[in-house]
């Protein structure tokens, strides 16, 4: 597929972008960017999500390293596949690949029948999140348009 | 030694693709040319074709999930893991596949 014909936009928009989130502990963060996604009417329904989120971290580490978690859920419970990006000032703790804390949190909503390209999107955004300067504008910028430009540059590379 | 390699993880979204390129990454440090095939949510990508893999010296399966087309690697080495087993340390994880191979006289 020409990742040209299809925008970031499209899974990534300012308004599931929080660079400060209050959340102390990892259930804290995820809740909090669950009731984001819940209150920008990306999913129906809290807990639902919250359900296949953790069915999900059952299966494995999502602490990726580098400061990086990507708790994502596939769930009947997701109106719009989206990703949501959290920061938080404070390092919190989360089960790591390199055993050190979190600070940013990309999570990936996807509606349990979307095959579409918004999927394809999303395999780039993870494999973007190897790259350490995309990492290092994620810990760092204060402007939500900078994340957004970065991983637009990136998945048309 | 030459590498080819397939991920899948339970979701197929966000592990298979950065574990490919993880190993990627690693294998072009260590200078081991190296394909990986992805099955994710979106299906088979970047396949392997025959002679890649009559060509490669290991073959590195990093799944959670059952994957499709394991036939293709019968009578070939194949280190099988998770994929959390590959994200840690990934060069250390490639040159004990080599040290390994080298001790069979495989490579």
């Amino acid at each position: 597929m020409d990742m040209n014909q299809i925008d970031i936009n499209s899974v990534l928009s300012i308004e599931n972008i929080n660079l400060d989130i209050e959340a102390k502990t990892k259930d804290e963060a995820i809740k909090e960017m669950v009731s984001m996604l819940y209150k920008n009417g990306y999913i129906s329904d809290e807990k639902a999500f919250l359900r296949d989120v953790y069915l999900r971290e059952k299966e494995g580490i999502t602490g990726i390293g580098k400061s990086v978690a990507i708790p994502h859920g596939r769930s009947k419970a997701v109106k719009k596949t989206t990703i949501a990006i959290g920061r938080s000032n404070n390092d919190i703790s989360w089960e790591t690949f390199d055993d050190k804390p979190v600070r940013c949190i990309i999570m990936f909503a996807v509606r349990d029948v979307d095959i579409s390209e918004h999927l394809i999107l999303l395999s780039h955004v993870a494999k973007l999140l190897c790259d350490d300067d995309i990492v290092k504008v994620l810990l760092n910028t204060t402007n939500k348009e900078e994340i957004i430009n970065i991983f637009r540059k990136g998945v048309k590379e | 030694m030459k590498i080819v390699g397939v991920t899948a993880c339970p979701t197929g979204i966000a592990h298979t693709y950065i574990t490919k390129q993880k190993i990627l990454e690693a294998a072009a440090e260590c200078g081991f040319p190296c394909r990986i095939e992805t099955q994710g949510t979106i299906g088979i990508e970047d396949e392997l074709t025959p002679e890649e893999i009559a060509e490669a010296d290991v073959v590195i399966l990093a799944v959670d999930v059952k994957i499709a087309g394991e036939s293709r690697f019968k009578g070939k080495p194949i280190v099988r893991c998770r994929t959390e087993d590959v994200m840690r340390n990934t060069v250390a994880f490639l040159k004990k596949i080599e040290k390994t191979l080298k001790e069979r006289g495989r490579v």
